[in-house]
């Protein structure tokens, strides 16, 4: 009884919630603003202005006619922002049953599709592909793996010499949580920072810990920014996809922006805005980014 | 051109002529020597220039190959390569991360392609990182990798310099490569590939066949590496046109001389040029130049080959030296000619230095010539000047001028003298002076002293003596003063004589009227005086016989005449001393307006009672004025004098004429009378007889008082004189026209006035009394005496003074007693004017009668004009007039 009343709570409250949110394509042509929740993530979002999922929004506005506001958030807000219930943390999940201005249209800020996030948000297309990777220090003695062929055992591979080993892994929920990866299975000594993801690099290199994980984007980053001072040992995880996120109720948006990102990625348009921002990334899986 | 000195002797003038001809060809030859070295100097600076040109380009493509080298050094030392070096070394997987790598130097080498550009184009046309095992990390160009596999030995073998390969497709590139190293070993290479092609674009920038353009001539830069030819493509295709076998060898950068022996232009020195025979385009042999300049830092040269026209003119320095040659030559002829024609030139130069010498002196001498007559023109214009100066100022003397010779000959005569003499100039030059001046004394009508025959015996100045009359040549007379002077010419010499005389007749007559008229006036003075007196006499005599009259009783009858007779001669004889008077102007005289004419007619009446009835009298009263301004009797008595003059001249018969005319005398006419007569209109009297007449040289004294022609007891001498006082005294004058035996006329002038004529006043002979106090002043005892028994006769109250103050004492004592002063003017002590001024000042209403013996004159009229109440009465006066007078006087008071 309890569960069912909760339930119906959940559910009167999200379609409350999504009267309020009034975030679907027709409300956004009328506002005549396309409001792109962000927060600052690598190159995806550098700032108001630059980053990948800057530059996509941003034709993405241009694309249904309307204007562009990069709205400031961070991540222990951002699912609120767009959905209007507060999330605990970095957890795009519904355990907070409190309200909060609905503030963003979309959220493409280098946002990783995870199941449990589509609770509460719907996906659009993934934008990016992504990897976690473990990182060392150069002069680690540990070695980076030699390449299987089979990522399953290459991520085992790369398990196998956590043990044992400092890791650095970010906020619970986030793509790199190790618990979500099971590292803390591998005998790794976790330690969760809350480090801005410029910082992991230096994190390793400089003793701070053994190893860290790090998404790929972040990691060929952290390549070009500090050459020859860390090394890649190889994967934690499986392929990773990004993704702009909209609310449930979002639908004709978000499949407008599917329709756009296809759009844009068969003109080779989406192709330029990847080479700018992560022309590594690029290279490693070209054809995600024209195919 | 050539100058010669005219003073040079003929060996000096050879030694000039021939050391200029061996200075000419010395200077020719410096001139022909130094400009073929010259152009020799400068076709060697010719070819210097186009190997410098060769070497600047062959710098030039070094400093390009360091710069690539350095390109690629930075790459190979960059981070980016070796950070892919090191995480290779740290095994790291292309999958995780190394591919990263490979990624960041891709993105380096695209950069390096976009920023290095030679003419706006890629340098690069790969960019290729190996690793030490010759696999291909990165390529840019991601094609042809069997290729650059295949010449792997090859690049690798380079380790410091550059390389040159030519693909397939022999486009010929030129590899740049720098080592990797990392722990000093080398780990790989980045190579970069750059096209020839675009390199001798870059070289040849200007090379007309590389940009297109198509000349005549064969012009082009090779690149040579090792044995490698390369040429631009367009060259090529120009060369391949051409089959002869010249134009194929200089593909390969060959040539084959005359004995087929090869020269690879590759080769040949890179100090000094290759010359060789070719062809041009056209076919046509030419000589060509060949450079060659070594890169120093690359096995690589430059080779140009250019025709040599290109650079030099080779046959620059023998046509020049032809050309000089033959200018020399030539500057030698015209030094000859010159030469040969300044000779002639110079003895042309001395002919015309002397004439033009002869020239200069006869300019000068002309000048001075000219001068010389501008000079005597000057002078003799001057004595034409001075001629006609003296002309004109001789002309325009007043004076008569005759100049003579020194024979007494006349040389010159002004037109004064002309005139004077009555002889022209043409007729009196050459004559005698005498022939033309003939002068007699005036008054013995002798030949006068010849002056100039004086002047030329003494030498000196002469005057004439007075009376000097020139006869002119017509007989005219006339009276000259005259002086006459010896001419000295400039040594003192007597040359000549010179007279000077004027007419002056007028001033001669002026003169004797002058005289005339003074004594005319002493004459007229003294009978003025003694008529005075004598009239005072009169006065007396006439009073006493009236007083004494008055006191006979009826019946002495006898007495009565006795005294009536007294009387009568005492008239008598004051009409003579009223002549005398009138001559004198001191007569009695009244001014009235008179008609001339009625005078005329009156006195014409009493001559026809009086003259010959054979003497016809004839009248001519043609004046339209008559009337003058005077007293009737003494006009009358004029003509009364000049009538009976006329009847006695006459004897028994002839024509007396009267006649008048109005006629208006000018100051030219006024100016030479004797008579002080204004301009003005006149009356003309004209009286004349056809009498014997007078002669001229009586004319001056028949006016003279006594002066008579007639016979002793004919005439007293008066009547003229009379005459001519009377119209003296009427501001007239009178003139005499006459000549023996041709009758006289006398012209009488008298100024005509516009009154009219008022009828005569007559006295009453009757005595009127009277009463009343009366006061007598005359210095005349008979006078006082007589008059004052007569006035209380009459019944008057009497006072009397001797003289004017004793007149003015008694009417200041008496003078509510006096009515009336009857005043003497010629007074002693005080006159009879001051004696009235007296009394005037004492009653300006007083009455007074003034006396005298002179007629009414000036001095009275201006007393008449102060006072109204003075009358006048000339002595000797009749009882009865000055009873009549005075009572008119008081009666009025």
């Amino acid at each position: 009884m309890r569960k069912i009343f909760l339930a119906v709570l959940f559910v009167s409250f999200v379609f409350c919630s999504s009267a309020m949110a009034s975030g679907d394509l027709a409300d956004v042509k009328k506002r005549g603003v396309l409001r792109h929740l962000g927060a600052p993530y690598a190159n995806f979002l550098v700032n108001s202005e630059e980053g990948l999922d800057v530059e996509l929004m941003q034709l993405f506005a241009k694309h249904l006619g309307v204007k562009y506001e990069n709205v400031q958030t961070d991540w222990g807000r951002i699912a609120g922002d767009l959905t209007g219930i507060k999330t605990r943390g970095f957890m795009f999940d519904d355990k907070i049953l409190e309200k909060t201005p609905v503030r963003g249209d979309v959220i493409s800020s280098g946002l990783t599709i995870f199941p449990e996030r589509k609770k509460i948000i719907t996906y659009a297309v993934p934008t990016f592909i992504s990897q976690i990777w473990l990182i060392t220090s150069v002069d680690s003695d540990m070695q980076p793996i030699k390449p299987s062929g089979k990522l399953d055992d290459d991520i085992l591979a790369v398990k196998s010499m956590l043990s044992g080993k400092t890791l650095i892994g970010s906020i619970k929920g986030s793509c790199l949580d190790p618990f979500r990866y099971q590292l803390e299975k591998t005998g790794a000594k976790i330690s969760i920072y809350e480090l801005e993801l410029n910082d992991f690099a230096p994190a390793v290199f400089n003793k701070i810990a053994d190893v860290a994980i790090l998404d790929m984007p972040d990691v060929l980053i952290a390549m070009k920014k500090w050459p020859g001072k860390i090394k890649v040992l190889g994967p934690v995880s499986q392929l990773q996809y990004m993704a702009p996120a909209f609310r449930k109720d979002s639908s004709e948006l978000r499949q407008e922006f599917n329709r756009f990102f296809k759009k844009i990625r068969k003109e080779g348009i989406y192709k330029k805005i990847v080479e700018k921002y992560y022309p590594a990334a690029f290279n490693y899986h070209p054809d995600f980014f024209i195919k | 051109m050539f100058s010669f000195n005219t003073k040079q002797t003929p060996l000096q003038h050879n030694i000039s002529v021939f050391a200029i001809i061996v200075a000419s060809f010395c200077f020719v030859g410096y001139l022909l020597s130094s400009s073929y070295f010259s152009q020799v100097h400068l076709q060697k600076l010719a070819f210097t220039q186009a190997h410098n040109s060769l070497t600047g380009k062959a710098k030039s493509l070094n400093s390009f190959f360091n710069e690539r080298q350095n390109d690629l050094r930075r790459l190979a030392i960059g981070e980016v390569i070796n950070s892919y070096f090191i995480n290779k070394d740290m095994n790291m997987s292309l999958e995780y991360g190394l591919k990263a790598s490979q990624v960041f130097i891709s993105k380096q080498f695209k950069l390096l392609d976009k920023t290095v550009l030679i003419n706006e184009k890629s340098i690069y046309e790969r960019l290729t990182l190996f690793d030490s095992n010759g696999e291909i990390i990165v390529d840019f160009q991601d094609k042809e990798h069997d290729f650059l596999k295949n010449n792997l030995a090859k690049i690798i073998s380079v380790t410091t310099s550059a390389s040159i390969m030519h693909d397939n497709y022999n486009h010929g590139y030129i590899m740049i490569v720098a080592p990797v190293n990392r722990l000093n070993k080398i780990v790989g290479w980045v190579v970069g590939w750059i096209k020839l092609e675009n390199i001798h674009q870059h070289l040849s920038h200007s090379n007309q066949f590389l940009n297109g353009y198509e000349s005549e001539t064969l012009t082009f830069t090779a690149t040579a590496f090792d044995n490698y030819v390369f040429l631009h493509s367009k060259i090529k295709e120009i060369l391949l046109k051409h089959e002869q076998s010249f134009f194929e060898n200089l593909l390969q950068c060959k040539y084959y001389d005359e004995n087929e022996s090869p020269v690879s232009l590759i080769e040949i020195s890179t100090d000094t040029p290759f010359v060789f025979e070719g062809l041009s385009l056209s076919n046509k042999k030419e000589d060509f130049a060949a450079f060659r300049v070594a890169l120093p830092n690359y096995n690589i040269s430059l080779v140009r080959v250019t025709e040599l026209k290109q650079i030099i003119n080779k046959n620059a320095p023998r046509n020049l030296l032809i050309t000089l040659a033959f200018l020399s030559l030539m500057l030698l002829i015209i030094v000859y000619i010159s030469i040969r024609h300044s000779i002639k030139s110079h003895v042309l130069a001395a002919r015309l230095d002397e004439s033009e010498k002869k020239q200069t002196e006869i300019t000068s001498v002309n000048e001075n010539l000219q001068q010389e007559v501008e000079q005597r023109k000057q002078t003799e214009k001057l004595l034409c000047e001075n001629e006609e100066n003296l002309r004109i100022t001789l002309d325009s003397i007043g004076d008569a001028v005759i100049s003579t010779d020194i024979n007494g000959n006349i040389a010159r005569m002004n037109p004064v003298a002309e005139h004077l003499t009555g002889y022209s100039i043409d007729d009196a030059m050459g004559r005698y002076i005498l022939e033309v001046f003939n002068v007699i004394n005036s008054e013995t009508r002798k030949k006068g002293e010849n002056p100039i025959e004086k002047i030329l015996n003494t030498g000196h100045a002469v005057e004439l003596a007075n009376h000097t009359v020139l006869i002119a040549k017509n007989g005219t007379e006339r009276q000259i003063a005259d002086a006459g002077t010896p001419i000295f010419n400039d040594e003192g010499k007597l040359v000549g004589t010179v007279l000077v005389f004027r007419d002056v007749t007028d001033q001669y007559m002026l003169t004797e009227r002058l005289h005339q008229s003074e004594k005319m006036q002493a004459i007229g003075q003294l009978a003025g005086g003694i008529a005075h007196d004598f009239n005072n006499m009169l006065g007396g005599i006439i009073g006493s016989a009236e007083l004494l009259d008055m006191r006979l009783k009826k019946e002495q009858t006898k007495c009565h005449k006795s005294v009536q007779l007294i009387i009568k001669m005492a008239q008598r004889a004051s009409s003579l001393t009223d002549k005398l008077l009138a001559f004198s102007r001191k007569g009695k005289r009244i001014e009235i307006p008179v008609n001339f004419h009625v005078i005329i007619k009156d006195t014409v009446a009493i001559l026809e009672r009086s003259i010959d009835k054979r003497i016809h009298i004839e009248l001519n009263l043609d004046a339209v004025s008559p009337i003058v301004l005077g007293d009737p009797s003494q006009l009358q008595n004029a003509i009364l004098n000049l009538g009976v003059n006329a009847r006695d001249a006459m004897c028994e018969s002839g024509t007396l004429t009267i006649s008048t005319k109005n006629v208006s005398l000018d100051n030219d006419y006024c100016s030479v009378r004797t008579s002080d007569l204004l301009s003005g209109y006149y009356i003309q009297i004209t009286v004349s007889d056809t009498g014997h007449g007078i002669p001229h040289e009586l004319h001056k004294k028949i006016f003279e008082p006594f002066f008579t022609t007639k016979k002793t007891g004919q005439g007293t001498g008066l009547g003229l004189s009379a005459v001519y006082g009377t119209l003296r005294d009427h501001q007239g004058d009178i003139s005499i026209y006459s000549e023996k035996d041709d009758g006289t006329s006398f012209h009488l002038y008298l100024p005509v006035i516009e009154e009219s004529v008022r009828d005569e006043k007559q006295f009453s002979r009757e005595q009127q009394h009277g009463s009343g106090g009366i006061l007598i002043v005359d210095d005349e005892e008979v006078i006082r005496t007589t008059t004052c028994k007569i006035l209380k006769n009459l019944g008057y109250d009497v006072f009397s003074a001797e003289d004017g103050e004793q007149g003015v004492e008694a009417y200041k004592e008496n003078k509510e007693k006096i009515d009336l002063v009857i005043l003497d003017m010629i007074m002693p002590k005080m006159n009879g004017e001051e004696a009235f001024n007296a009394i005037f000042s004492i009653n300006p209403e007083v009455k007074i009668i003034i006396t005298s013996g002179f007629s009414h004159d000036i001095k009275v009229q201006q007393l008449q004009a102060k006072n109204d109440n003075i009358v006048f009465i000339k002595k000797p006066f009749h009882a009865s007039e000055l009873s009549e007078l005075i009572a008119t006087k008081l009666v009025k008071r």
